[in-house]
């Protein structure tokens, strides 16, 4: 598969991917990487869209993203 | 220095992730020493307890869950401020105990690796370990040990095990640094760090660590204070270093942190955990399938919900009754001690009923406690945020509103304390501010009151349905319906701003701890009663006041006192049959009631009731519901036995008392002789009580909770307006409906 970067919410229920970019408020942005979702961080979608699940290795994490942040991933 | 130390107690600071077992390790340790109080000036528990090891006195101070040392709300402040030694009151910690779940290691060890910048004495407990192996992970303590310079003491908590090691290495730890200088950072990170230090006086505490954090935490909560210790030389410097540390690296200043730390982490994690290759199957996973679903989850959260409300209200009952007929002991007790008169009114009315009246609701706010507690310690809570999350982010809320607003379905003030977990200003406002609306406990009397008394006892579908029911249902609806609509008005209009991102961890289910969640439903009892007992009390004995006074002989009609006297001499004469007596003391009691009734009326409240009668006239309430709601302002349970004083009935009623659902139904009207509560008038009533603000104690810990007088105000304002205005719409239209 080609890998380009795509909009975490927009990944489907299953989809793996690697975080490839964090953008937006410097506050929303260090909440999310000190729960470990930092560059190179390998995610799969448990429940797609906004809110959303994903597992982050050990870690279960429900995220809603508002226009605060945005998290780019590349899918392989 | 050793045996300095060693002569004092030595304060033990314990931290963690949320979700690492942290209070269960806590109770196991400390046991029933602990003391609970608040933090000068904010509302964030400081939890203590004592802890004696050979010979050696600790006190362990636990420390609220975090994720990090960069502060982001209240709660969070607290942490670092305790660590840093900067609360009045507080040095320094002598030692730290971090708690880790060894199931989501490198996660954990996020938090570690800025508590080994401290430079303090740290011991790691490693927990839930069963949990690790049975996800196939093998992790090597003693690499683990080696590669941190502190020790790692494997246990599990909730089976107790570990503890002894776990004892015997904080004790063995006082005094003793980290044995490897922590150094996750990069070299152009490192530089910028040794700038800051060398720029920075020594006679800041801990200084490599706060100049660390200020690097980091461009606008964290702590900065301001951070930036007082450090002197002017580091605060000119910093934008400097922020900056070169962003070129150097080319990671945001946001990232900065994360970034570097989870670097080192992943560059060791090899060498101490061993995974397998595919990942086991966890329950957690298999649960989740179900609770998480679109519609399943849904269906099942609406079960749960459905069976916590069963258990309140029907488990709480008994325990509830015993403290109502422990009231009515009591009265009598000092009725038959205590000769008449303003004294002994002021120890029934004043002080039996209005500590009964708030002890009442303390089985159903304990039960609310206890089951909450159950359903977050094991984790389902979380999922619930979740499901939550989807419909509340569309009136401007996030999932972190439901549990204080499901609290609130027992009782506003431990729904409204539970906001604190709520980090976003606004929402935690408007949760605030919309709590109160959720029908309370409180409520409940009062519905069933009048709507077994008014609404007619028609079935449907073979008896199953009920149209009282119905009545009872709708009433927590237009509560409910009503707090989504000011939620949305709010968020639009006075907390306008865009929604922030929702962000929590869903941590992996476990069974219980009935420890832990008893002791959350204990405090959460007692801060009920403490908190809102003294202002009921103080209330009530104000009410009473209002309800006593102007007091003369003179207001009761001659003709009365006289049939009154003359009453009171038969029964005096001992010749009358148990019979005889029994119809004389009838006869008394309705004259001792209609003389009750008399005093009401002559009293303030009675006149202030007939002063607002053109004011509640439209709502169709004559001077005595006036005054009846006027004095349950305070409390709104108070209403029953308001009635049940102003309808001539003396003050011994409940809900379920024959007689004053007959002493309603028969009052009329004086001039015409219409019936004064008629259908249109109940619902009328019943939607007023729905809406209004009327729990002084609520009231108060909305002040206590936003540390301003103007929120309460805007809550008693806004829900009396809507009070007012729901009961006259509703009037209005059933009026035309059955008119």
């Amino acid at each position: 598969m080609v890998s380009g970067f795509l909009e975490l919410q927009h990944l489907r229920a299953g989809t793996k991917a690697t975080v490839a970019k964090l953008g937006g408020k410097a506050l929303a942005v260090a909440r999310l990487a000190e729960m470990g979702v930092t560059l190179g961080a390998r995610i799969e979608v448990l429940r797609p869209g906004s809110p959303c699940i994903f597992k982050l290795e050990d870690t279960c994490i429900c995220l809603r993203l508002e226009p605060d942040l945005k998290v780019l991933v590349s899918q392989n | 220095m050793t045996a300095a130390i060693h002569s004092t107690t030595i304060r033990v600071a314990v931290l963690g992730n949320p979700n690492t077992g942290k209070s269960t390790l806590f109770n196991s340790l400390t046991g029933s020493t602990q003391r609970t109080a608040n933090y000068p000036g904010v509302t964030v528990e400081r939890r203590t307890g004592q802890l004696c090891i050979e010979g050696q006195r600790l006190e362990l101070i636990d420390l609220p869950g975090t994720y990090s040392l960069a502060p982001r709300a209240p709660d969070e402040l607290v942490t670092v401020q305790v660590l840093l030694g900067q609360l009045p009151g507080e040095r320094l910690p002598d030692l730290i105990l971090c708690v880790v779940d060894a199931s989501n290691l490198e996660r954990n060890l996020f938090l570690v690796s800025q508590l080994l910048d401290l430079n303090l004495p740290l011991v790691v407990a490693l927990n839930m370990v069963d949990l690790a192996n049975r996800k196939g992970w093998e992790i090597d303590i003693q690499v683990l040990q080696e590669i941190l310079g502190v020790p790692v003491v494997p246990i599990q908590a909730h089976k107790q095990i570990g503890l002894d090691s776990l004892r015997q290495a904080l004790v063995a730890e006082i005094s003793h640094p980290p044995r490897v200088r922590h150094d996750p950072f990069s070299q152009q990170v490192n530089e910028r760090i040794s700038q800051l230090d060398q720029a920075c006086p020594d006679d800041c505490p801990l200084k490599r660590f706060v100049v660390t954090r200020l690097l980091f935490d461009a606008d964290g909560l702590m900065t301001s204070e951070l930036r007082a210790l450090v002197g002017p030389a580091v605060i000119e410097r910093l934008p400097v270093e922020q900056q070169r540390m962003a070129e150097t690296t080319g990671v945001s200043l946001a990232e900065q942190e994360p970034h570097g730390r989870y670097a080192w982490i992943k560059s060791h994690s090899a060498r101490f955990l061993r995974r397998p290759a595919s990942a086991v199957q966890t329950w957690t996973t298999r649960l989740d399938c179900l609770l998480t679903h679109p519609w399943a989850g849904i269906l099942v959260a609406i079960v749960v919900l459905a069976a916590l409300f069963q258990i309140i209200f029907i488990a709480a009952e008994p325990a509830s009754q015993w403290i109502e007929t422990l009231k009515g002991v009591l009265t009598v007790g000092v009725e038959a001690v205590m000769p008449d008169g303003a004294l002994r009114s002021l120890i029934v009315m004043g002080l039996i009923n209005g500590v009964g009246n708030v002890l009442v609701f303390l089985p159903q706010i304990m039960l609310l406690f206890l089951i909450l507690g159950w359903l977050e310690d094991s984790g389902y809570l979380a999922r619930a945020t979740y499901l939550a999350d989807r419909i509340l982010s569309r009136v401007g809320l996030s999932g972190l509103s439901v549990i204080p607003l499901l609290s609130s379905f027992a009782c506003a003030i431990p729904g409204i304390m539970a906001t604190r977990v709520i980090d976003n200003y606004r929402d935690r406002m408007v949760t605030i501010l919309i709590a109160p609306l959720m029908s309370c406990a409180a409520r409940l009397p009062v519905y069933i009151l009048l709507i077994v008394a008014f609404v007619p006892d028609q079935r449907f579908l073979n008896g199953w349905l009920g149209l009282q029911g119905l009545c009872l249902l709708a009433m927590y609806l237009v509560g409910t319906l009503t707090a989504v609509i000011v939620a949305w008005v709010l968020r639009k209009f006075v907390f306008p701003g865009k929604s922030s991102t929702f962000l929590i961890e869903l941590p992996s289910y476990k069974w219980p701890q009935w420890r832990v969640v008893w002791r959350r439903t204990w405090e959460g009892g007692k801060s009920f009663v403490q908190g809102a007992g003294t202002t009921i009390v103080a209330v009530s004995i104000v009410v009473w006041a209002l309800a006593y006074f102007p007091r003369s002989a003179e207001t009761v009609p001659e003709q009365i006192r006289h049939n009154l006297a003359s009453l009171e001499l038969r029964l005096a004469e001992s010749e009358l049959s148990d019979e005889q007596r029994a119809m004389v003391e009838d006869e008394k009691q309705i004259l001792d009631n209609q003389v009750a009734a008399l005093y009401l009326e002559s009293s303030v409240l009675g006149r202030v009731g007939k002063w607002i009668e053109p004011a509640v006239r439209p709502l169709g309430w004559d001077w005595r519901i006036g005054s009846a709601v006027i004095a349950s302002f305070p409390a709104r349970e108070v209403v029953v036995s308001t009635f049940g004083i102003i309808f001539g009935l003396g003050e011994d009623v409940d809900e379920h008392s024959e007689s004053l659902r007959g002493a309603l139904t028969a009052a009329r009207w004086p001039d015409d002789q219409r019936p004064l509560i008629t259908l249109p008038v109940a619902l009328g009533l019943l939607v007023f009580f729905a809406l209004c603000a009327q729990c002084a104690s609520t009231l108060a810990v909305i002040r206590r909770e936003t540390r301003s007088w103007k929120w309460p105000l805007v809550t008693f304002v806004y829900m009396t307006a809507l009070a007012y205005g729901g009961a006259w719409v509703t009037v209005s239209l059933t009026a035309t409906w059955w008119g």
